[in-house]
């Protein structure tokens, strides 16, 4: 018996063990997070801010210029992976997407070459200033994709329209009453129609846009209510969803 | 008394073993519906339930037949709704992705 005991619990500890063990595995296969946020240059803004030196002022702006990197290749790959962006829209992100980062890698370049403070200073504020790329890239990379995703959610509501129109019609050849259905119907299309009117426009107002404007305060404005404008017709989406459903429970109570 | 235990927890053990298999045989039966014989090996079933191929549904017909019952629109709007739905998460997603900029910089 005893050793029966010994045998269990010696058994508890391996099992538990190799769950630990695949726990750990599991959790190392997990990639680390890429170092594009504002704390991933924390370190060398503080030796930067304690001692501007030609040293720490380097490393201060290869720092900000590897997070930008980093937040552009995902940006990319984002783009590359997106079912619902136009091939034109796709297109023209990822040349915006390739010439702020070869921008960027030229003015890391032109950093690592200075030997003086005041040169790196003016090199560093550029990467804010030429690239934009958190206010301005960051937004339009997503904003014409949520918009093109309004565009694709309306070739899908018209599939939608096609089926429920058939199945209003085969009710009513019945002789049932399909008022409230049709009247669902309706509103489900009037939502899609409202929410295309708003997305439609968004990708021509955006991927214009450049550092330069930005800089001058008129791409903030068209950014901002491009913005407010998809958070809109996502809002007009989830109005059709719930036509749709409500057009499909009234055909079911009319069985 | 050492060996009377382990034969009661091995009885225990078989009994329970047992009592695991009819469990399991009569919830077989139990979602079988009556007089329906399998039509697939259960290595097919498997494959069907996880492949989500849209299949010929009541209304998919309804679209070429509108004489066909309205009311089967539930089965063949679920895939339609459901890829609306994902639609819907990814243009959240973007939504607030384009508010990169508080977290990210300038």
């Amino acid at each position: 018996m005893k050793t029966r005991v010994t045998s269990l619990a010696v058994g508890l500890v391996l099992g538990g063990s190799l769950l630990l063990a695949v726990a750990g595995a599991v959790s190392a296969v997990s990639p680390p997070p890429a170092p594009a946020g504002k704390g991933a240059c924390a370190t060398q803004a503080t030796a930067a801010r304690t001692g501007a030196t030609v040293d720490t002022l380097k490393a201060f702006g290869d720092c900000e210029i590897s997070r930008r990197i980093t937040t552009l290749d995902a940006l990319s790959a984002r783009v590359t992976a997106s079912k619902v962006l136009t091939s034109a829209h796709a297109s023209a992100l990822q040349s915006e997407i390739g010439s702020t980062k070869s921008g960027l890698t030229s003015l890391k370049a032109t950093l690592d070459a200075e030997t003086t403070v005041e040169a790196l200073k003016a090199d560093i504020a550029k990467i804010v200033t030429d690239y934009r790329v958190y206010v301005l890239v960051v937004p339009q990379v997503n904003l014409v994709n949520g918009a093109d995703g309004v565009m694709a959610a309306q070739s899908r509501f018209a599939t939608v329209n096609t089926k429920l129109t058939a199945a209003i019609a085969a009710a009513k050849a019945k002789g049932k009453d399909t008022t409230a259905a049709q009247a669902s119907l309706d509103a489900m299309n009037a939502a899609v129609t409202k929410a295309v009117g708003l997305a439609s426009p968004l990708p021509e107002a955006l991927l214009p846009l450049t550092p330069a404007q930005y800089n001058a305060g008129t791409a903030g404005p068209i950014i901002g209510n491009a913005r407010t404008a998809l958070g809109q017709a996502r809002d007009q989406l989830k109005a059709a969803m719930a036509a749709a459903k409500a057009c499909r429970d009234a055909l079911k109570a009319l069985k | 008394v050492d060996r009377k235990a382990v034969s009661v927890a091995g009885l225990a053990a078989v009994a329970l073993l047992v009592a695991v298999a009819a469990f399991g045989c009569a919830n077989r039966g139990a979602v079988q519906p009556a007089g329906h014989a399998p039509a697939v090996q259960s290595s097919q079933g498997d494959k069907a339930a996880s492949t989500p191929t849209p299949s010929p549904t009541p209304l998919d017909t309804a679209a070429t037949n509108p004489t066909d019952d309205p009311g089967a629109a539930d089965d063949s709007l679920a895939g339609d709704l459901s890829d609306l739905e994902r639609l819907l998460g990814g243009i959240n997603g973007a939504l607030s992705g384009s508010e990169a900029g508080p977290s990210g910089g300038e």
